[in-house]
């Protein structure tokens, strides 16, 4: 499947608006879509998955997190970060990773959880 | 949000500058900075500007420079300070409001919102322009009022760390009964306040949220009374 849909204006102005559209990421977690606001992307990261994400420096990053939403993650383990994850546990209420950095034009990530991928947009004048 | 003025103002390091450029639009009155000064600046400094920096501190608010730690966010910085400064009495009636908490950044928002999860025995607002955040912790029993003047309709209850089993609400629109919630499965969005009181119960911690009507503002042209004011804590 090859598709990919992207949703402008999916962000910022009510969270309960931002919760819906995170929770239909969710429910079509086998879909890849791409939630887009003036200031970040967010993408969901299925557990059953070995994901390498690629990074447009020309568009986005530095900025990055990971957020296990919804469930605790047991487990989570990355590179390409300046903070990566080594079979590191993350919830709600203990380390939550944000404020991340990307390093170079890849980021893997392997978890036991869904994780959102989420990475700064850069302002385009 | 009620009319006492704060009783003590922090800022972390980005919000100084915010403050600094801001208040000055919304209320051009010669010497708002100076009245809106906060007590403390504190978080990793690597926001603020030298300018900004240099503002404050001649005003005589504390810096206090944590760039050694980046494993806590600038927030929990402030809300840990917070809590270290005042007295046990003064904690169980403590509510901190954090203004500019939403919006911008995603990853940021998600790390406000996990701040609130960590201290979670501290009552904790996070505001927006839009809407505000609280969290729920589980197993308790919660009677939340709604001001139906500055807050409202609209509102929605997130299972944000774990799925939860049970929740229960009066006040509601669409009300949960025992009901589960769970991303990938329903998660309480667009719903709406239906009078002065909301009742919550759950099995896990919830976020509550609600959002909050344009122009609970406004000021009479040219006067400024501290009184009516909440201040930036």
């Amino acid at each position: 499947m090859q598709l990919c849909i992207l949703v402008a204006g999916a962000l910022g102005g009510r969270f309960d608006h931002e919760m819906g559209n995170i929770n239909t990421l969710c429910w079509f977690s086998t879909t890849r879509i791409v939630l887009l606001s003036d200031d970040c992307l967010i993408q969901l990261l299925p557990s059953t998955r070995y994901h390498e994400i690629n990074v447009l420096s020309s568009v986005e990053g530095p900025h990055c997190g990971l957020i296990p939403i919804g469930t605790p993650c047991g487990s989570s383990t990355t590179t390409g970060l300046q903070w990566d994850l080594d079979n590191t546990e993350m919830r709600f209420g203990g380390l939550v990773s944000t404020s991340n950095l990307v390093k170079g034009e890849t980021v893997t990530v392997k978890s036991d959880s869904d994780l959102l991928w989420t990475i700064s947009l850069k302002k385009q004048t | 949000m009620g009319s006492r003025a704060a009783t003590l103002r922090v800022c972390a390091d980005g919000g100084a500058n915010r403050l600094f450029d801001d208040m000055p639009l919304f209320y051009p009155h010669a010497d708002i900075r100076q009245r809106y000064k906060p007590d403390v600046i504190k978080g990793d400094m690597d926001s603020i500007r030298p300018d900004v920096l240099n503002f404050y501190r001649n005003l005589g608010t504390k810096i206090v420079d944590n760039s050694d730690d980046q494993d806590t966010t600038d927030l929990h910085k402030c809300i840990a300070y917070i809590l270290d400064s005042v007295s046990d009495n003064t904690k169980s009636n403590l509510c901190i409001l954090v203004a500019g908490a939403l919006g911008g950044r995603f990853d940021h928002e998600m790390g406000n919102v996990n701040t609130l999860c960590r201290f979670s025995t501290t009552r904790i607002v996070l505001l927006s322009d839009d809407c505000l955040i609280q969290l729920l912790p589980s197993a308790r029993h919660h009677e939340i009022s709604i001001v139906s003047s500055v807050e409202g309709p609209h509102c929605g209850l997130i299972p944000i760390g774990a799925p939860s089993g049970s929740s229960t609400t009066t006040g509601l629109q669409w009300n949960l009964d025992n009901t589960e919630m769970r991303f990938g499965g329903l998660v309480s969005t667009s719903n709406i306040a239906m009078g002065e009181m909301v009742t919550v119960r759950s099995d896990t911690d919830l976020l509550w949220t609600i959002s909050l009507k344009k122009n609970i503002y406004e000021v009479e042209e040219g006067k400024l009374h501290d009184s009516q004011h909440d201040s930036l804590s």
